[in-house]
């Protein structure tokens, strides 16, 4: 661009127009981007206009505030594990959407209010979008999370991007067996915006993981407003909303708590474990090759089969309602039957959880569930597809028999099952 | 008044579906939804993209508080609560603003990048006003030579405030903003000019009426001075004593330039009012201050407004009522026996709107802040501090809109306010009513009726008749009705006053049954030979016969028949 270099201040001339300002990048090709005096940016054809650079200094992009943490004395320890998301995302002029850079500085900078409710020792393992995520920086994160506990963290504060929070959270719940309570924080809009919802979510998350509960809880906005989050049990939470604040919702189980900023904490989940200040074990283990499929009408058994001849050790089914799958269709070749004494027979384990995520699978009701029994699926009662998909990885990744992995699905690790469905836990 | 710079932003609100979502909503008009929902929100000062937080932004995150909102479900989605990203941009408002910065000569951005415009005073759920630079440079005619017109942008309306929180149907609304050179003469050119690009608004494009619609910022500078910009004019025939009372205020902040003035802490005084006779301060929470300078804040402003009213402004601002000195008349207050000496001013119940106070009173010697102000009636309060460039950031939830050849030239050519003028002058609708035409909001109504029949009938029963009916209370056909009143008038089965009569009588008939309603109702217009033969078995003149029967003799076959009879 005819010497100039971004940050540059520039003269753009086309025609009569004449405007100065300083040089961007830009993603588009062919397009001049000025930031104008007025603070405006605006964009030219590149072939139309002329560019001249002006005398004055180079105006450096992308500087954001900064904070040196300087917490109020007497306050307890907590870890702060960043592993980026929304949460940790602003601008990218590359792409001209947000991107996940916020360093930890950048972030307390946002939330100066943390300063006044606990000291933090900051880790940042990774910094991901969370769709970026697999299930080997779930591992990491619990040992990171177990590590700066067991160094004598009060608690935890993992900050994450929230598309695969639930899964993540239900990951930690089974790895950790936690004793101290660990929590999940994210935001649906990002902090270079006042409106930034992040910040409550820190804070309460911060209390949270000061207070009185020994369970990982995704703590997030409970409702609209900027009033209060809800602490939900990390393996019955899931995002149910693409960009509400409130879009995590406890399922079939009611939130732990009521989490306020100034430190109330009101408990709703008679089942919240209490904290325990022991040691924190954990048994950070994942089978990668664990797969996730989802029943619809006319979908091809032989996707259980490609599984099957990938070597994969387990699959859960994202099965109809009480967990059925086709058995008895006109088009013979539709049932998966077949697909399922195969899975058995080479050692695969096949769960079914419900697609209507709300109330429980039942192995019994109709025939067509029995015939699956039979091929060995196990019925994973009322868990969430995610958890009974991340429970199956755990379980892969620690036990070697596929007989032990079967019960292990059934038993309660971390207060997944919800033994009393209510009338108040579908609202 | 030397170096007098002057420069007016006209925001006008488009009537189109909002400009990031698919919304509608007119405030003006009567209706929206009782329903909605309600919610709490905080806002945070964040940083502009070259990492400055923006003074006026960090002076109202600074006031830490939560804002309430209403969202009525019929004219607000969850983009507006900002629950929901942003869809594309209205390219209808889009095109409306093209053919305005057509219209002004303007030359359009070739990408328009969307702003993220700093607003942390809650009339924005997300902390930001969406706002989009669209063209640059243009001229506007007056009638004391040309005034540039610097920019061209769109932007969303922003939340109405109203006793309980804020109302989010406004939010969202596309606005148009054009911003002039400051070559505004004095304050009437200055009203001139908001007239005139008012008129043009209008005419070129298709835009909301009422109260509100349409609002003026003024930016007013002198030598010596600052720039300080007076927010939400509505009564353009203020504006003038508008511009000279600001001037008159520079005027007499610059006087104090230089100004040394010493103040003790802002402390709490509570204990001295435990018993006050002073009914508003008597028990209360009491701050108060002293300063080595009685009697100045008796210094007058400009007409009706002292320094002590202009100082009490800064702690409004900051959330208090106002505040009480010892330079005012005490004994309203039952103050006069309060036993401090020299200048002392109080403020009860909010310590940091008396410090505000304090801050500015020892800056006097500076002259003229840059402060944002906002207009009453022909008076100004201070609001918060100048907004800069920093309280800008590009919007990352949307793309950048390329002004292609064809959205350009599809947006078209408006055509302006003396234009239409004439052209209805042409077509037979005497000046007056012509003007009152194209000023009209039913002047696209006027225009398509005006196509199909004589104009000057329809300019007549659309701006007068049916203006004084409605104004009494009638009850009047609709734009169908209409039509079909002046196609039987257009076929000689109405007269103008059986016409004008229809409009109310025939309310609630059907159109298509409207030939036997005017038989029933006695309103047909009677044939030239039955007028003939009533005027011959009349007896009285022209004048009387005309009484007799307005409604269904036309005057001009009644003149025939009394001339020939």
């Amino acid at each position: 661009m005819m010497g100039c270099v971004e940050g540059d201040r520039v003269r753009v001339t086309r025609g009569k127009l004449v405007v100065e300002g300083v040089l961007l990048p830009t993603e588009a090709r062919g397009t001049v981007v000025v930031k104008l005096d007025s603070g405006y940016n605006a964009g030219f054809d590149a072939k139309k206009i002329v560019l001249k650079k002006l005398p004055g200094k180079r105006t450096a992009l992308e500087k954001f505030e900064s904070k040196k943490f300087i917490p109020a004395e007497g306050l307890e320890e907590l870890a702060l594990v960043a592993a980026g998301g929304t949460i940790a995302s602003r601008l990218d002029y590359a792409t001209g959407g947000a991107k996940m850079v916020l360093t930890p500085g950048e972030l307390f900078a946002a939330v100066p209010e943390l300063e006044g409710v606990a000291s933090f020792k900051v880790s940042r393992p990774f910094t991901l979008a969370s769709e970026d995520e697999t299930p080997r920086e779930w591992v990491t994160l619990a040992r990171e999370v177990g590590k700066a506990l067991n160094a004598g963290a009060r608690g935890a504060i993992v900050a994450h991007g929230t598309d695969t929070l639930g899964y993540a959270s239900a990951a930690l719940s089974f790895m950790l067996s936690a004793g101290k309570p660990v929590a999940m924080v994210g935001a649906q809009r990002s902090p270079d915006r006042a409106s930034f919802d992040g910040a409550l979510n820190l804070l309460c998350g911060a209390r949270y993981a000061l207070g009185p509960f020994g369970e990982v809880a995704a703590v997030m906005h409970a409702t609209p407003s900027d009033d209060y989050c809800f602490a939900h049990r990390g393996t019955k939470v899931r995002k149910m909303h693409s960009t509400r604040r409130d879009a995590f919702k406890s399922v079939n189980a009611e939130p732990l708590a009521r989490v306020y900023p100034d430190g109330r904490i009101e408990k709703i989940n008679e089942s919240a474990k209490a904290r325990e200040d022991g040691e924190c074990r954990v048994r950070a283990v994942f089978e990668d090759k664990t797969g996730l499929l989802k029943a619809y009408p006319g979908a091809p058994p032989e996707q259980l089969d490609w599984f099957v001849d990938r070597g994969y050790k387990g699959v859960l089914v994202e099965a109809y309602a009480l967990g059925h799958l086709p058995t008895q269709t006109l088009d013979p070749k539709k049932s998966w039957l077949k697909a399922m004494e195969r899975a058995k027979e080479e050692g695969v384990v096949v769960a079914f959880a419900t697609q209507c995520l709300y109330g429980r699978v039942n192995p019994f009701v109709y025939a067509n569930l029995r015939k699956m029994s039979e091929r060995g699926a196990v019925y994973c009662s009322d868990l969430l597809p995610e958890t009974a998909f991340v429970k199956l990885g755990w379980l892969l990744g620690g036990l070697k028999d596929a007989d032990e992995v079967r019960a292990g699905l059934l038993k309660d690790y971390a207060g997944e099952f919800n033994p009393r469905l209510t009338e108040a836990d579908f609202y | 008044m030397k170096n007098f710079k002057c420069g007016v932003e006209i925001h006008q609100r488009l009537d189109s579906h909002k400009l990031y979502c698919n919304c509608y909503s007119n405030p003006s008009s009567a209706g929206g939804s009782a329903h909605g929902a309600l919610f709490k929100r905080g806002l945070r000062a964040v940083a502009g993209e070259l990492g400055g937080v923006d003074r006026a932004a960090r002076f109202q995150a600074g006031l830490g508080k939560t804002h309430e909102y209403f969202a009525p479900y019929g004219e607000c989605c969850l983009v507006e609560c900002d629950d929901e990203p942003p869809r594309e941009m209205n390219r209808e408002a889009l095109a409306q603003a093209l053919r305005v910065a057509k219209s002004l000569e303007m030359e359009c951005v070739d990408e328009v990048r969307v702003m993220r415009k700093t607003v942390v005073d809650g009339s924005a759920v997300s902390g930001f006003q969406r706002t989009a630079l669209i063209a640059l440079t243009g001229t506007l005619e007056t009638s004391r030579g040309p005034v540039g017109v610097d920019s061209l942008c769109l932007e969303e309306e922003s939340a109405a405030i109203t006793p309980e929180g804020y109302r989010l149907d406004r939010l969202g609304i596309p606005l148009i903003e054009i911003a002039t050179a400051p070559d505004i003469k004095d304050g009437v050119h200055c009203r001139e000019v908001c007239e005139k690009i008012g008129l043009l608004l209008r005419s070129v494009a298709r835009v909301q009426r009422g109260i509100g619609s349409i609002r003026q910022d003024v930016n007013v500078s002198i030598e010596g001075g600052a720039r300080v910009e007076i927010k939400g004019v509505q009564d353009l025939k203020a504006l003038p004593e508008l511009v000279d009372n600001e001037v008159k205020r520079q005027e007499a902040l610059i006087a104090l330039k230089g100004k040394r003035v010493n103040a003790s802490p802002v402390e709490d005084w509570s204990a001295e009012f435990a018993s006050s006779p002073c009914r508003i301060l008597a028990g209360k929470k009491v701050y108060g201050f002293q300063a080595d300078c009685p009697g100045l804040l008796k210094t007058p402003v400009h007409e009706g407004k002292t320094l002590g009213n202009e100082l009490a402004g800064y702690a409004r601002a900051s959330g208090a009522r106002g505040v009480i000195h010892s330079d005012e008349d005490l004994t309203k207050y039952c103050l006069e026996d309060f036993p401090r000496k020299g200048l002392w001013i109080v403020c009860s119940d909010n310590k940091a709107a008396l410090e505000a106070v304090r801050t500015r009173l020892l800056a006097l010697g500076e002259g003229v802040p840059e402060e944002t102000r906002r207009a009453d009636g022909s008076r100004s309060e201070y609001m918060r501090p100048l907004a800069g460039g920093a309280r800008m950031y590009p919007e990352t939830d949307l793309s950048p809109v390329r002004v292609t050849r064809e959205l350009f030239e599809g947006a078209g050519t408006g055509k302006g306010y003396e234009e239409r003028v004439a052209e209805y002058i042409a077509l037979g609708v005497g000046r007056a009513l012509a003007e009152k035409a194209a000023r009209s909001e039913k002047r696209e109504l006027f225009e398509s009726l005006a196509k199909e029949w004589d104009a000057k009938l329809v300019a007549g029963v659309l701006l007068e008749k049916l203006v004084e009916l409605k104004r009494g209370g009638a009850t009047v056909v609709g734009e169908e009705g209409l039509r079909g009143l002046f196609a039987l008038h257009a076929q000689g089965l109405l007269t103008r006053a059986g016409l004008e009569e229809a409009l109310s009588r025939l309310a609630k008939a059907k159109t298509k049954e409207f030939k036997p309603a005017i038989e029933k109702e006695g309103l047909r217009r009677l044939s030239p030979s039955e007028v003939e033969r009533l005027a011959r078995e009349f007896k009285g003149g022209f004048a009387a016969f005309m009484a007799a029967h307005r409604l269904n003799a036309d005057p001009s076959d009644a003149r025939k028949a009394f001339e020939n009879g």
